[in-house]
């Protein structure tokens, strides 16, 4: 003890060596164990000459006379400094471990199978909502605790790998004792002995309800995208320009008629794009990413197995913190459906105009002609009769008179109404004197100055060609008068044999080209009407230098109206 | 006036209008309407084979368009004249329709008064639109493409008949010796005087004569 044995020691030195913090409670215990003729059993650090402080277990018996007074204390002391720093480290390795189990919601155990005794660590108590100081359950007992919908499949793991020596994982829930649910998932190695026989079975356990329950939400998230992408027949991509990768929604792999989002590369998708000239929409694409603008277009797609799609794409860059694009968005909308339903549509709403122009003109042709006629013929009879009276009934010859006014009147009435329905003249005689007459009438109620220049021998057309143009002029001139605030205006017709064209052109207001006002009152109706005819129609508008309407249809020739020859 | 009967064919594919049209023109002396056709086809084979002094025509008839059918008629019977009736209110058609070759063109409503006299017109060659066109027309007409018409009265548009007409009552005749005079009816004499007095916004008969004097049509 850093003293010469051959020294000795008395009390006093010994005390010396004592440190003093343990001084006190030394020489109290020392005491007591005289006093109660008790062993003396403790531990107290020793200070050495050098300085090291050594921990010393003392454990020593008083010794009496026969008097029963205390003669001496016999005892040894052991230097236990080493041991005791191997119990703390191993206690604080303990604490981390039970520290690192807390925070990876992690248990560790251990079954004996021999035994049958089963070993849990805090964490794991924890995890089954138990007090770590409780007793560790029976296999049994643990075997009840798993959800019964779970149970059979967790028994199987284990018989398992107990009868084939090989690893145990399972993922499970468990009925805990406060009756909440959690999912574990177990990992486990069985220990084997020489016989090949698992004598145990030691693993880890971990709480995973949340991450499980996250992923549910994730993957259900997914699904719900997927199914959502599904419905609308939209797909959906993502384009990381810095490695150059692509990720493609399932529905768009399916739009695509490829499997996997590496089958992709842009050639793809310009081999499989069908555009008269894929050159401009290329060069738009490429400008988007490089000005970070959104872009969209609409192609024909042709499917690997050769089946033709109409789809929109919709590109949408997304720029870095340094303002040049970083990822690119895109969503391709199928519209094969919406694009053929717009067709018939569209072939619907023609399919009505011709029947409506069809048969206002028959209406006013019926009008004109047929009861137009009688009253003409009413009114020649009516001359007739009041030939025939002569002077002889002075009033007879009044009421004549005054039928003759009346059908005057009527006559004047129907051919009003008819002209208003369908001109009449249109088909006699053609655009020329239909034109005329119209405008003429549209300068009388409008005091608007018209010019009309059709050229001498302009000819006759297809009767739809003649009712389109005509009512083109007729739209363009009532917006003239509606909203141009023009003095005048001009109606041009024009024809090169393969072509007719027709202008409107007035010295009026005009309106600025925006696109919510381009197609403004009646626009739609003329632009629908000329490509019905696969003409090209505009509308040329400045403001305060007037408009321009033109429409530009193929000189389809008038079907002959009687082959009949008169025969020599 | 030639003794001899002037004949007409109507063409028009209304019956009733036909038989009015035939009405009005058999109550005036040496007119006859031996034919009729219902349609353009039947009015050329008709003119063809019988050459008609005059061609009553409805623009509008099923088989063959007015318009085609005057050409035709100028090509197969140059001697027969065209009066065309129309149901349309239109100088360019009407324009149209005299230059392809037909002489009057008179709208339809108005045959009960402007038949006669048109017709009285186109017997004379002369030609003769519609009253409610005439002021217009006849201006346009006879300054304009027509070089065998002249206007015979400055800033007057009478047709040469319409000048006889005043002449003649200019001159103290009745309705009934003019109408000797010119071999039409009294009927087509008043409807004369009636477009007259209108054309030229006369108020009364003495407009007219003091109209006639100052043209020197006739003798103050």
């Amino acid at each position: 003890m850093a003293l010469d044995p051959r020294e000795g020691i008395t009390w006093a030195s010994f005390l010396n060596l004592v440190h003093p913090d343990d001084r006190a409670r030394l020489l109290k215990e020392t005491e007591r164990g005289i006093a109660l003729h008790k062993i003396v059993d403790g531990e107290f650090r020793c200070v050495l000459a050098n300085g090291d402080v050594r921990l010393l277990h003392r454990r020593a018996v008083p010794l009496y006379d026969d008097a029963g007074q205390p003669l001496t204390l016999v005892g040894i002391s052991l230097d236990v400094t080493q041991r005791k720093q191997v119990e703390d480290y191993l206690r604080h390795r303990e604490s981390l471990l039970a520290q690192a189990e807390r925070l990876a919601d992690l248990g560790s155990w251990e079954w004996n199978l021999e035994t049958s005794q089963v070993t849990w660590s805090d964490h794991r108590y924890r995890l089954f909502g138990l007090d770590p100081q409780s007793q560790p359950p029976t296999i049994d007992n643990f075997f009840g605790h798993v959800h019964p919908d779970d149970r059979e499949r967790v028994r199987a793991a284990f018989q398992k790998s107990i009868t084939q020596g090989c690893p145990l994982e399972y993922e499970a829930r468990f009925i805990l004792v406060d009756g909440r649910i959690r999912t574990l998932h177990t990992r486990g190695v069985p220990l084997v002995n020489s016989q090949g026989r698992t004598i145990r079975l030691s693993g880890m356990a971990q709480d995973v309800t949340d991450r499980r329950r996250k992923l549910e939400r994730l993957r259900s998230s997914e699904a719900l995208l997927a199914q959502a992408e599904q419905i609308a027949n939209v797909g959906s991509w993502e384009h990381d320009v810095k490695n150059s990768r692509t990720i493609l929604s399932s529905h768009l792999l399916y739009m695509y008629g490829i499997r996997s989002s590496e089958e992709w590369n842009e050639d793809h998708l310009w081999h499989h794009v069908l555009l008269p000239d894929s050159a401009p929409v290329h060069s738009d694409w490429a400008r988007s990413i490089e000005e970070c603008k959104p872009f969209e277009f609409t192609a024909r797609y042709r499917m690997p197995e050769g089946a033709v799609r109409v789809y929109r794409f919709v590109v949408r860059p997304i720029a870095g913190p340094d303002g040049r694009t970083e990822r690119v968005l895109g969503v391709v909308h199928d519209i094969t459906e919406y694009t053929r339903i717009e067709d018939s549509r569209r072939h619907l709403s023609q399919q009505l105009v011709r029947t409506r122009d069809s048969e206002r003109r028959q209406l006013a042709r019926e009008l004109h002609e047929s009861a137009g006629q009688s009253l003409a013929a009413l009114k020649m009879s009516l001359a007739n009769l009041q030939e025939a009276l002569a002077d002889e009934n002075g009033a007879a010859l009044d009421h004549i008179k005054e039928a003759r006014g009346f059908a005057e009147d009527a006559i004047r009435e129907i051919r009003v109404i008819s002209y208003l329905m369908y001109p009449p003249l249109l088909d006699d005689a053609g655009l020329g004197p239909a034109l005329h007459w119209y405008i003429r009438g549209f300068s009388e109620r409008s005091g608007i100055k018209a010019i009309v220049e059709i050229p001498s021998g302009f000819g006759r057309y297809s009767q739809e060609t003649e009712s389109a143009i005509f009512s083109i002029v007729q739209e363009a001139l009532t917006n003239v008068h509606r909203y141009s605030g023009s003095p005048a205006v001009v109606v041009r017709l024009s024809s090169d044999g393969a072509s007719i064209r027709a202008e409107v052109q007035d010295q009026g207001c005009g309106f600025s080209p925006l696109p919510h006002l381009q197609d403004g009152v009646g626009i739609p109706g003329m632009r629908e009407r000329v490509s019905q005819l696969d003409g090209s129609f505009e509308v040329l508008s400045t403001p305060g230098h007037g408009t321009l309407v033109r429409a530009v249809l193929p000189a389809r020739p008038q079907r002959p109206a009687s082959l009949v020859a008169v025969s020599d | 006036m030639s003794s001899k009967a002037y004949r007409v064919l109507i063409a028009d594919d209304h019956a009733v209008v036909r038989r009015g049209i035939r009405h009005l023109l058999e109550t005036q002396p040496g007119i006859e309407v031996p034919w009729e056709a219902s349609n353009g086809v039947e009015a050329l084979q008709c003119i063809k084979k019988e050459k008609p002094d005059l061609l009553v025509l409805d623009l509008t008839m099923p088989e063959m368009n007015g318009l085609e059918v005057v050409r035709s008629v100028r090509d197969l019977s140059p001697e027969t004249d065209i009066l065309v009736l129309s149901m349309h209110f239109s100088e360019e058609l009407a324009r149209e329709v005299l230059t392809c070759g037909a002489l009057a063109y008179v709208l339809k409503s108005d045959a009960d008064t402007d038949l006669l006299v048109a017709v009285d017109h186109v017997r004379h060659h002369q030609p003769y639109f519609t009253s409610q066109l005439a002021m217009s027309m006849s201006q346009n007409f006879l300054h304009g493409s027509s070089p065998a018409e002249e206007c015979l009265i400055p800033g007057a548009p009478l047709t040469p008949r319409e000048v006889e007409v005043v002449q003649l009552l200019a001159d103290g005749r009745s309705n009934k010796e003019v109408a000797n005079e010119l071999g039409v009816s009294t009927r087509t004499v008043e409807s004369h005087r009636n477009h007259i007095m209108r054309k030229m916004n006369f108020s009364s008969f003495s407009d007219l004569v003091r109209f006639a004097v100052r043209n020197h049509l006739v003798e103050a």
